[in-house]
């Protein structure tokens, strides 16, 4: 899949002056950005949710047709990134833009605004974002700096949480048996399944990222771990063999190459988690937290199957 | 009318409407807080537009993995909570010849559930996968219904008075029958050959290069559901069954004697028919 550096930049404008989105439209196009404009939500929402933008700039008005929501979920996107957002107002919305809890606005612009205007705020919101947000570009997760700088976070305000280190046991012999494409796809799944769990259980206060490869990790609140890791683990091995051929499917393993060259059977993959938390022990640094909950994976993939295994020792 | 004007419209559409009482009932699930996901997926699993819709956002290019998944259980854990709320509540909604639209699909849950009973008869293992199918077998007959009204009239009275079979009445008026329509649908929405393959030849088992026992039992639920005279396809008489479809199905006379009594029964019992009547 490209990643979005490949490609130009999508920019929606939803606005009901269509004349205004039209000009601001063209004087976007001249600079190469892809743009497309809306009246409404309601009418490009399929579009919307098929090829999310990478940038909304967003008339003040739109936010009150009842749009709330899919403005937040396009926003708050886990799996395209957060998707900026720059508010056009009139000179007497700022104190509007202020209040706005609920969407996450990054910008804004006020009406009537030059075209050169326009092109510095929407350049400055990418290369900020670019700084902020580095993400794994397969599953467009949030990426090793990002974990780091969040669960260094987490440990810094020394609130309860858990945090989750992950892989898929016999990756590799799938890779070898059914090719990288259909890895990335096995990727593409465990990622969505991961982020949709994690987000049903803990909402904002969950966060999931990809390290690369067939290593992920997510942090949740601590007392809700073990739910998050048997639902994750649940669909994981229901969602699964869509993945295998029939053949595969009815024989119940594949067989591949192991490590020596040798043909040799194995079984479905398994995802396997360690969890460690710092309710009972101290964790100063995102390096201890993620070498315990390594381990523990480790040790959770000593036996058949999916299993996750959850830190209670006390230091 | 050439098939081609058909295939453009086809690419334009943005989607298939539910029908407003199926809708009504889905987006009232959706919106109660905790509703089981099971409960949501009972719902969506009874109206074909709702499900189809699942199954094209879950197979969508920018998830990455097109044409991979095949069961609705699968969409929705993959789509999660809020994109499938956002899908149910920006869906459309049958604004026209409600009638037709409801016949029909009243016939597509019959399919559905006669084809569940089929499969088990015979062994075959996915069940969930036969009843999607079952469900979505005349998606290409709703496509048509919603895209060209006027003259999906001109086919039903064809089928009345010409006793032309609606196939061969679509074939004649558009130049493409349902069962490609549908197969061009899926193939837009990236939906899996294990679904669409069956639904391009549930009138035609005989010629399925891949799923041919689904496409087979599908086939044969249609008959049996015609013949019960259940919901309406605008056929007044019962299309024959293709010869192979039995024999390879390896069902005897008295089986399929069972399965359509027990069907004619259940169909009559207008609850299970309705799943929104409640």
């Amino acid at each position: 899949m490209a990643s979005s550096r490949d490609r130009r930049r999508s920019i929606l404008i939803v606005t009901k002056e269509d004349l205004f989105g039209q000009g601001m439209s063209s004087a976007l196009k001249s600079k190469g950005y892809r743009t497309w404009v809306a009246t409404k939500f309601r009418l490009i929402l399929d579009r919307v949710y098929l090829a999310p933008p990478d940038l909304l700039l967003l008339d003040e008005e739109a936010t009150r047709e009842g749009s709330q929501d899919i403005i937040t979920w396009m926003v708050a996107g886990d799996f395209q990134g957060r998707v900026p957002l720059i508010i056009m107002v009139d000179e007497g919305g700022l104190a509007r833009v202020a209040r706005m809890r609920r969407l996450p606005v990054d910008d804004y612009l006020i009406k009537p605004f030059a075209q050169e205007e326009l092109l510095l705020k929407v350049d400055l919101c990418f290369r900020r974002r670019e700084r902020q947000w580095e993400r794994n570009p397969l599953t467009l997760l949030p990426g090793n700096l990002r974990i780091i700088r969040e669960i260094q976070r987490r440990l810094d305000i020394d609130e309860p949480f858990a945090f989750a280190y992950s892989d898929l046991s016999d990756f590799k012999p799938f890779n070898d048996r059914y090719g990288f494409s259909r890895g990335d796809e096995v990727l593409h799944m465990t990622a969505r399944i991961m982020t949709n769990t994690v987000k049903e259980l803990c909402q904002q206060r969950g966060f999931v990222g990809h390290i690369g490869g067939d290593d992920f990790v997510f942090s949740t609140d601590a007392d809700i771990v073990d739910e998050v890791c048997q639902q994750m683990i649940e669909r994981f091995d229901f969602v699964l063999p869509t993945f295998y051929e029939e053949e595969d499917r009815e024989r119940g393993f594949i067989v591949s190459l192991d490590r020596k060259g040798n043909e040799n059977r194995f079984p479905f993959m398994s995802l396997a988690i360690g969890i460690a938390t710092n309710e009972t022990r101290k964790f100063s640094h995102y390096g201890e937290i993620s070498e315990v909950a390594s381990d523990l994976k480790n040790f959770a993939k000593k036996w058949p199957g999916s299993h996750y295994y959850r830190d209670k020792r006390v230091r | 009318m050439p098939s081609l004007d058909v295939k453009k419209k086809l690419e334009g559409m943005a989607g298939l409407p539910s029908i407003p009482r199926a809708a009504k009932h889905i987006s009232e699930l959706a919106t109660t807080p905790h509703t089981p996901m099971k409960r949501l997926e009972r719902a969506i699993g009874s109206d074909p537009a709702m499900a189809a819709r699942m199954l094209r956002f879950a197979n969508s290019e920018i998830y990455g993995f097109p044409n991979r998944i095949d069961s609705l259980s699968h969409s929705l854990i993959l789509l999660g909570v809020d994109m499938i709320r956002g899908l149910i509540l920006s869906t459309r909604v049958m604004e026209s010849n409600l009638a037709e639209a409801e016949a029909l699909w009243r016939h597509s849950l019959a399919v559905s559930w006669v084809a569940s009973e089929l499969g088990v008869r015979v062994g075959l293992k996915d069940l969930e996968r036969i009843s999607l199918v079952g469900l979505l077998h005349d998606l290409g007959k709703l496509a048509l219904l919603v895209l060209f009204p006027g003259k999906y009239e001109t086919v039903a009275r064809k089928v009345r008075i010409n006793k032309l079979d609606s196939l061969a009445a679509e074939i004649e008026v558009f130049g493409v029958g349902h069962a490609e329509v549908a197969g061009q649908l899926c193939q837009s929405w990236s939906l899996p050959s294990s679904i669409y393959a069956p639904i391009v030849h549930h009138h035609s088992p005989d010629q399925a290069k891949e799923g041919f026992a689904l496409a087979a039992v599908i086939h044969v639920a249609d008959v049996i559901v015609k013949a019960a005279g259940v919901g309406h396809t605008h056929d007044t008489y019962v299309p024959p069954v293709v010869n192979d479809a039995w024999r390879e199905l390896g069902i005897s006379e008295d089986d399929l004697k069972e399965v359509v009594f027990d069907a004619a029964g259940q169909l009559r019992n207008l609850e299970l028919l309705d799943p929104f009547s409640g």
